[in-house]
């Protein structure tokens, strides 16, 4: 029996109404409350590293202390930033990297572009290579990819030489950062299968007609390519772009082949190399604060961009349209 | 005469065009030979060998399929194994219905939005091993051994903050150790959730208005919306989350660590390892792409 059945029709529909309303404004609240919650278990880690950068020794095993130091002090930062020789490291990080997405774009882009666009025999076929590149570890082919590094050989020609001059002709590329540049230029930088993957989607979602008028209008494939998918892919470069730079930024295992030398430390492998250092050694309290100053400083650049341009780096993830 | 007039020299436009098109894949076909055969065509070679660092480089020696046989002999290594694997049919499933829930949750426009879609792409940004292991140590809690094959393993322990007031609130301990461990899988699994958060956002957004118009037109509430328009939208974008989380977990397993730490002084053993792990992950790959994708319904 309808418990509304005797009242009169407007106050059932004021009723109604205002139950709506309530229940909006649970919802509402619910969505904050989980939101909120959820919020403070993702950022608890970071904030715990800041609060215990800021601490001093003494302070770290103070009880008291739960988040906020009583007495905050910078000397931690200072002293990482001497011991890790912060800003020079770097200049070169940011330099590597750069160079790195540049190349990464380019050269994944392009392979997206012919496969989603063209239909020669084996086109399917490379792609889901492709994406079968990422699925391999890094750790079966370390070995391989040093020794490739090690004697390299300019892709065979070095050798081919050496058939002739019986001097093959190889460079040791190790402890330089041209081992990243390459295999960036090559499609093979970190992750690349997935850009791959996201860039042809895109160009699958553009409609051919662009490229028809395009023929029509006298450009030949790459005029095609660079005037008129380039731009109206804008928003999916941008994306691309700042996953690689976070790729690259976070990744010590692979970089971490090629790189043993501190002349050539990007910024992770530095803070790796003294952070377990340091905890190899361990001095009880100032291990454990310096290691979170030196954390932090690993991952300062990368999140004060982040939260300097992350109004933008939403509207991008947004407008690249990805529908898988 | 016919044949005449049909004969062509060289190659139709659509052949010339196609193959203007392979030349964009060149630099990627030297990478692929160079960068990827090579490595895995040796790794093989190193599964049937047993590898040592002579004085010139390495030296190989025939074994045939010894290796194959001592690591399955390995308990410890089978152990690792088919956690690994265990751990992927229940990692999965929950990281994937994780993101899907909170993309929707951040999916209307509501004051706070941009904040809180900020907050959630942090792990993205911040998620190194070094940081994280930097993180473990520091907590003085976990233990990257035992916390098991989570990506990230941070232990909130019983003596955290929340378990602090908690138990001031005069709640018992074994409650509390249940919280904890709620929260640790809870933190683990949002921390993995970065990329399918983004992947989700994006797809919601393709999802044209006009639907869910005619959807509350025709008197449906918002559930039935849900299942009807939202979840079969979405059905390709879930597919991708599914594999690309399938080969996230694959990557952080506690099995990899072992691998690695053979990886110095018994190439060989850790790179029949890594290959028997991966031929199982890609199982897993296939089985799930030819069951889900069955259910996919494209959009067109």
């Amino acid at each position: 029996m309808n418990i509304l059945q005797n009242v009169p029709e407007r106050n059932k529909l004021l009723f109604q109404k205002n139950t709506k309303r309530v229940g909006n404004v649970f919802f509402k609240l619910m969505r904050y409350f989980l939101l909120i919650g959820l919020s403070f278990l993702v950022l608890y880690p970071i904030l715990y590293l800041l609060s215990v950068s800021f601490r001093t020794v003494e302070e770290f095993y103070d009880e008291t202390v739960i988040w906020i130091p009583k007495t905050p002090t910078l000397i931690h930062y200072g002293s990482m930033i001497e011991q890790l020789e912060y800003l020079k490291v770097l200049g070169r990080t940011v330099f590597v990297i750069l160079s790195c997405v540049i190349l990464q774009l380019i050269s994944c882009s392009i392979t997206a572009y012919a496969l989603a666009r063209y239909k020669f025999k084996g086109v399917n076929v490379a792609f889901l290579l492709a994406i079968f590149t990422l699925i391999v570890l890094p750790q079966t082919a370390h070995i391989s990819l040093f020794s490739t590094f090690r004697y390299f050989d300019f892709f065979g020609i070095g050798s081919v030489i050496g058939w002739f001059t019986g001097n093959d002709v190889t460079v040791n590329l190790i402890n330089t950062h041209w081992p990243l540049f390459l295999s960036a230029a090559f499609g093979f930088g970190l992750r690349s299968g997935l850009y791959i993957y996201i860039f042809r989607e895109f160009f699958k979602g553009m409609p051919s007609g662009l490229e028809e008028a395009a023929n029509i209008d006298g450009c030949g494939t790459l005029s095609t390519y660079l005037r008129i998918i380039v731009p109206n892919a804008i928003p999916v470069f941008v994306m691309v772009a700042l996953l690689t730079t976070v790729d690259y930024w976070n990744d010590s295992t692979v970089t971490g082949i090629y790189l043993n030398s501190e002349e050539s430390f990007l910024l992770i492998n530095n803070f790796e190399f003294y952070g377990y250092q340091q905890i190899a050694n361990r001095v009880y309290g100032l291990t454990e604060v310096q290691n979170a100053a030196g954390a932090i400083l690993t991952v300062l650049p990368l999140l004060l961009v982040y939260i300097i341009c992350q109004k933008f780096f939403v509207e991008c993830m947004d407008r690249s349209g990805i529908k898988g | 005469m016919r044949s005449k007039l049909r004969k062509r020299h060289g190659a139709s436009l659509g052949e010339r065009r196609e193959r203007k098109g392979m030349l964009f894949l060149i630099p990627w076909v030297i990478g692929f030979i160079f960068f990827f055969l090579k490595p895995m065509a040796e790794s093989m070679y190193y599964t049937f060998n047993t590898v040592s660092f002579g004085n010139e480089g390495l030296e190989y020696e025939a074994v045939g399929w010894e290796n194959y046989a001592s690591i399955f002999a390995d308990k410890s290594f089978l152990q690792n194994l088919s956690e690994a694997w265990t751990s992927i049919l229940y990692q999965v499933p929950l990281v994937v219905l994780f993101s899907l829930m909170v993309a929707l949750l951040l999916n209307k426009q509501f004051p706070g939005r941009l904040l809180f879609r900020s907050v959630f792409f942090v792990p993205l940004i911040v998620m190194s091993s070094v940081v994280t292991g930097i993180m473990n140590d520091i907590s003085g809690y976990a233990t990257l051994g035992e916390a098991g094959n989570n990506l990230v393993n941070f232990d909130f322990g019983v003596d955290g903050f929340f378990t602090n007031i908690l138990s001031a609130l005069g709640i018992g301990s074994t409650i509390l150790e249940e919280f904890s461990g709620l929260f640790n899988n809870l933190f683990s699994i949002s921390w993995s959730s970065a990329v399918q958060i983004i992947l989700y956002l994006t797809a919601l957004q393709t999802i044209p208005e006009s639907y869910y118009e005619v959807c509350s037109i025709e008197g449906a509430t918002p559930w039935e919306a849900f299942w009807k328009i939202t979840f079969p939208c979405l059905s390709p974008i879930t597919l991708v989350c599914l594999i690309y989380t399938i080969v996230d977990t694959f990557t952080h397993a506690k099995l990899v660590d072992s691998i690695t730490n053979m990886s110095d002084k018994f190439l060989h053993l850790s790179a029949t390892m890594a290959w028997v792990y991966f031929i199982g992950v890609f199982v897993y790959i296939i089985v799930i792409y030819s069951i889900v994708s069955r259910w996919v319904k494209y959009m067109d």
